[in-house]
């Protein structure tokens, strides 16, 4: 006779069959906050909608949920037997905890935050989805664990960084973890890239060369662009995807479009 | 005692349709309560699957299995139990003995190491935010404070959501 012991959590085999339905688990993360992760996976999102593909945009940013804002999704998830449906705004699926926290304070320990995304994950209704984008948090802790450890096929990452050492340090342990987690990192996004004054700025080949020291491609650098804030600050995901910044994003991804 | 973490694939599935129609009397009138009826649904077909998958894995036959439900996610248990035993019918579980046992809540204040009862913090609360914690349990932080010091930081020590706690193979 053997005894099971409650180590059995019956959220994983949930996660696991749902996750079955989904062609590509794409994971946008830096480790750095503030480097442009949820503007890439959104405009990511939009664009693959857009090209006819079946998305999916999970906002894996607990503490700080923004996906949401970004698709001005406010209808909650709908409730059926087969478990929660996202809201399809511009044929993107969006889930988030703040579809159900609907602006207030999440404080969370490492652990409730693992619950929450343990829970979002095994409850949502994707359906067949050929991407699922998931916006990761800043840093290394229990969601990037939890997310690198689900140990499905298809999972892959890319790693956006800023241009300047304090970008690419984080970066570089994020791209340490997944090359020891078995995750296989797509490349290296530079985002918010100003021209230089002076050619060939140390800072400048940041990116580059973290691109480099790993093995991976550099997918792209992608600029500074005013019009992205303007088109986050009215949540207009049709603004934001007909930025100069969306069609270099495009450009950068473009093997996922193939 | 074998401790399983995770699942491999690979191993067949026994999933079972359900359709709310078939609890015409357990169906609530109310939004909310339809709500909670097709979440309680979803998570028990979750449970059953999961556990014929666990079985198959290891290669046995369910002989019994336990489940807890936690008094946080304010679920309904007679119709958690009364969802058990019909999603089960038809699967290999249909003949394993199940026990449904209600788990009391405990939340830990980590700021003043006060431990509270759910009941002390949900009293006030509006129903939309019983709702919000009946799907994310641990979100009880967002809406609610240490009756003690007032600060949001909690830990929940049991009796949050539904689970299994145990599951016996006949090897």
């Amino acid at each position: 006779m053997t005894d099971i012991d409650s180590a059995l959590d019956f959220r994983l085999g949930m996660i696991r069959r749902r996750l079955e339905r989904i062609g590509n688990l794409l994971l946008v993360l830096s480790g750095k906050g503030g480097v442009g992760k949820s503007v890439v996976s959104a405009t990511l999102a939009a664009q693959l909608a857009d090209s006819g593909f079946r998305v999916g945009l999970m906002d894996a940013d607990i503490y700080g949920p923004s996906s949401a804002l970004l698709f001005d999704a406010k209808t909650p998830p709908e409730e059926g037997e087969g478990g929660l449906t996202p809201p399809a705004i511009n044929g993107v699926k969006v889930m988030s905890v703040d579809l159900f926290a609907s602006g207030k304070p999440i404080p969370l320990t490492g652990y409730g935050a693992r619950q929450v995304l343990l829970e979002l994950l095994a409850l949502t209704n994707w359906g067949e989805l050929d991407y699922l984008i998931v916006d990761m948090p800043p840093a290394t802790g229990d969601i990037m664990l939890t997310l690198t450890s689900l140990d499905e096929k298809g999972v892959e990452a890319v790693v956006v960084t800023m241009p300047d050492r304090l970008s690419t340090t984080v970066a570089h342990r994020v791209l340490e973890l997944l090359k020891s987690g078995r995750v296989p990192a797509l490349g290296v996004l530079e985002n918010m890239h100003r021209p230089s004054r002076r050619a060939g700025r140390a800072t400048d080949r940041g990116p580059r060369e973290l691109a480099s020291e790993f093995k991976v491609p550099l997918l792209g650098i992608l600029p500074y662009d005013p019009g992205v804030s303007k088109a986050v600050e009215r949540s207009d995901i049709r603004a934001l995807v007909a930025t100069k910044f969306a069609r270099e994003l495009r450009r950068s991804m473009s093997s996922l479009f193939d | 005692m074998h401790r399983h973490d995770s699942f491999s694939s690979g191993f067949a599935l026994h999933p079972v349709s359900f359709h709310r129609n078939d609890y015409p009397n357990a169906l609530p009138q109310s939004r909310s309560e339809r709500t909670r009826l097709l979440h309680e649904l979803s998570l028990v077909q979750g449970i059953i699957d999961t556990v014929n998958e666990t079985a198959d894995e290891k290669g046995g036959r369910v002989q019994s299995f336990k489940v807890g439900v936690g008094e946080l996610a304010q679920f309904d248990i007679r119709l958690v139990r009364q969802l058990l035993n019909d999603i089960r019918r038809g699967t290999p579980l249909e003949g394993a003995k199940v026990t449904v046992v209600q788990e009391k809540s405990r939340v830990k204040c980590l700021s003043c190491g006060r431990s509270w009862d759910f009941h002390d913090l949900v009293g006030p609360m509006s129903t939309d935010e019983r709702e919000m914690i009946h799907f994310l349990p641990e979100l009880l932080s967002s809406c609610s404070r240490c009756p003690s010091c007032s600060k949001s930081y909690f830990e929940i020590e049991g009796g949050r959501s539904v689970r299994v706690i145990e599951v016996v193979l006949n090897d």
